[in-house]
């Protein structure tokens, strides 16, 4: 019973099998951050850094967050070294069946207001409505209090409504 | 707490209990609040649904590269994987520098030592490029063969051996020296004599007599040639030698014995017994010159050579000036001789006298100049100092290094080195930080402050 045990904590943790489940998360995570250009580069040296130090997964996160946690610092790293700036957040056409709430706020609009926020409400953002994160996940990701995740998405949503605001003020 | 601050955490299912029934029950008194959680429900449910899902691309890389990583060792990945272990690299760069950096400083300056010692052997020899050290007599005798080439004879020599490596057998480091005389004075060809044979025992002096003449010779060294003869120089030559001998007494009466079989005699002799295991002896001996190449050789062979030297002092220059000026004097002692016939007048006569009298006490210093140097030049001196001590102990054998060992002691130096050099570093650094660490930290905040900015 304990040898089976083993065995699946063992196919469990093998990286080759990690990769495989998790490497589009990880993959359009670091396209949000470095770009798609850059995104394979950063994806690649997630999982080599995640095989390196695999042997330390203490299972106290889950393992998705923790491969986040590693992405996020390889995407640091990676605009550092070579000078990256945050890509512009990209939105869906509105498709003709789209529902109503999406019909009536323009795309460009959100679009800009999106790219205007600062890095640490864009990052919390994404992490919790593009992620779908929980706060305390999020809060892992990016080594702050979950707390401080909270007043982030507060705060960078009343820029989101106040941008599209003026936005809209301003067509009229 | 402001419930506006909530409504985000309240659509995102992220709040207690306890305050999710407080906005709620908040909700249905303020149609504002209403209101509000509608458009952030709104706007989060746009956001995720509207933003682009990149397609993920390079799976199949990433998986070859985990696969591939899995299986090799790492010293095989340091070497395919050049970029990723560069830190590595640049370490052993480091270590490797720091390691050799030092040692090539050693040997330049070990080398620039040896340079310098050999510059200042080759100055003591004045002239001739001697080799310091007897063990390469071969090439100590070829500078000598030299000067005899273009001089004519060894001015002087020097040889000194370490009396106890003589003692224990061995062959010993002696040292040699050689010096050129100045060409000064030599106004025809200068003659190339015969070449001396090597000295017993292996150490031989290469001091020859070249330019004396040979004992078979009946030439009278610095006499004037006739027009087409070999012009031979005036040489006063001293030599010193100092032996171990196994009795003084012996030794003694030996050396009076061969200054006598050379038609020389002893000049001086002193000894000492102050030490019943070690009396010494000093004499003093002339020989004539032709024959003190001969009495040298059979005067080493009495003991063991300590010490030996041979200087030649060329005073042809002062024995042909004097000689020129006691011509010209005599040719002037003539003419006032002459005048003197021929004065009728007394004061004339008394003024010739007097003129007479000066020139001739001159011929007489010029003479007795002239005869004092020709003295010296026919009998040469050779001081011989004799001792007899108690057996001196061998030194105790070295033992060679091997290659290993050399490289061994050299890396544990070199860590050593660098282990302190890193030690020092720290400390300077730790002492310094109140310096520093501000500096760095204001650096920091400024960098990271300007990059929250431009974001």
């Amino acid at each position: 019973m304990q040898a089976v045990q083993e065995e699946s904590m063992r196919r469990a943790l093998d990286i080759a099998e990690i990769a495989k489940q998790h490497y589009p998360l990880v993959f359009r995570f670091c396209a949000r951050r470095v770009g798609v250009d850059s995104a394979q580069d950063a994806a690649q040296e997630t999982f080599i850094t995640a095989q390196r130090v695999i042997k330390n997964f203490r299972g106290e996160s889950t393992l998705r967050t923790w491969l986040l946690g590693i992405a996020h610092n390889e995407c640091r790293r990676l605009s550092r070294s070579r000078r990256i700036e945050a890509p512009a957040i990209e939105l869906r056409d509105t498709p003709d069946d789209a529902p109503f709430e999406q019909m009536i706020v323009d795309r460009h609009a959100l679009s800009e207001a999106l790219n205007k926020l600062s890095p640490e409400h864009r990052e919390v953002v994404l992490l919790h409505e593009v992620d779908g994160l929980s706060y305390d996940e999020a809060a892992a990701v990016i080594g702050v209090p979950a707390g401080t995740v909270k007043s982030r998405l507060h705060h960078a949503f009343l820029n989101l409504r106040k941008s599209l605001q003026e936005y809209s003020g301003g067509v009229r | 707490m402001n419930l506006m601050e909530d409504l985000k955490a309240y659509v995102d299912g992220e709040l207690s209990p306890e305050r999710q029934s407080e906005i709620e029950s908040a909700m249905e008194q303020d149609e504002r609040l209403r209101q509000e959680l509608e458009e952030i429900r709104v706007l989060s449910r746009l956001i995720g649904d509207c933003v682009v899902e990149p397609e993920p691309a390079g799976l199949e890389r990433t998986l070859v590269l985990l696969e591939a990583r899995k299986t090799k060792p790492f010293l095989t990945r340091l070497f395919t994987e050049p970029k990723r272990f560069g830190w590595v690299y640049a370490m052993a760069a480091f270590v490797l520098v720091a390691a050799i950096f030092p040692n090539v400083v050693n040997n330049s300056r070990a080398d620039e030592s040896a340079v310098a010692m050999d510059t200042a052997t080759a100055a003591t020899s004045k002239g001739v490029a001697s080799s310091p050290s007897v063990d390469r007599q071969d090439r100590a005798e070829a500078p000598a063969e030299d000067a005899k080439s273009v001089y004519g004879y060894v001015g002087s020599s020097t040889e000194r051996q370490d009396p106890s490596l003589a003692e224990g057998g061995l062959n010993g480091a002696p040292e040699m020296s050689l010096k050129r005389p100045s060409r000064t004075g030599f106004s025809g060809k200068i003659s190339a004599g015969a070449s001396a044979p090597s000295a017993s025992g292996g150490v031989g002096v290469t001091g020859t007599t070249p330019g004396t003449p040979a004992p078979e010779s009946n030439q009278a060294p610095g006499r004037v040639k006739k027009k087409g003869e070999m012009f031979r120089p005036f040489l006063v030559r001293t030599s010193e030698i100092a032996l171990r001998v196994e009795s003084v007494q012996k030794a003694q009466t030996e050396a009076e014995n061969v200054a006598k079989s050379f038609g020389g005699y002893v000049e001086d002799s002193s000894g000492s017994a102050y030490q019943e295991n070690a009396p010494t002896a000093q004499l003093t001996l002339r020989i004539p010159e032709p024959r003190f190449q001969q009495a040298l050789l059979r005067l080493r062979s009495l003991g063991t050579v300590i010490a030996s030297s041979v200087t030649g002092t060329d005073v042809t220059a002062e024995v042909a000036d004097s000689e020129a000026r006691l011509r010209v004097m005599r040719a002037e002692e003539e003419s006032y001789v002459n005048m003197l016939k021929d004065s009728h007048k007394v004061t004339d006569s008394l003024e010739i006298k007097d003129r007479l009298s000066q020139v001739r006490q001159q011929i007489e210093s010029l003479d007795a100049q002239r005869k004092s140097l020709r003295n010296q030049a026919t009998y040469s001196t050779i001081t011989l100092s004799l001792s007899q001590t108690a057996e001196v102990k061998a030194p105790p054998k070295v033992v060679k290094p091997t290659w290993f060992d050399r490289a061994w002691g050299g890396a544990t130096e070199r860590a050593s080195g660098l282990g302190k050099w890193l030690a020092e570093v720290g400390m300077n650094l730790l002492v310094l930080s109140p310096i520093w660490l501000p500096v760095v930290v204001g650096l920091w905040w400024l960098g990271r402050r300007g990059s929250k900015m431009r974001g």
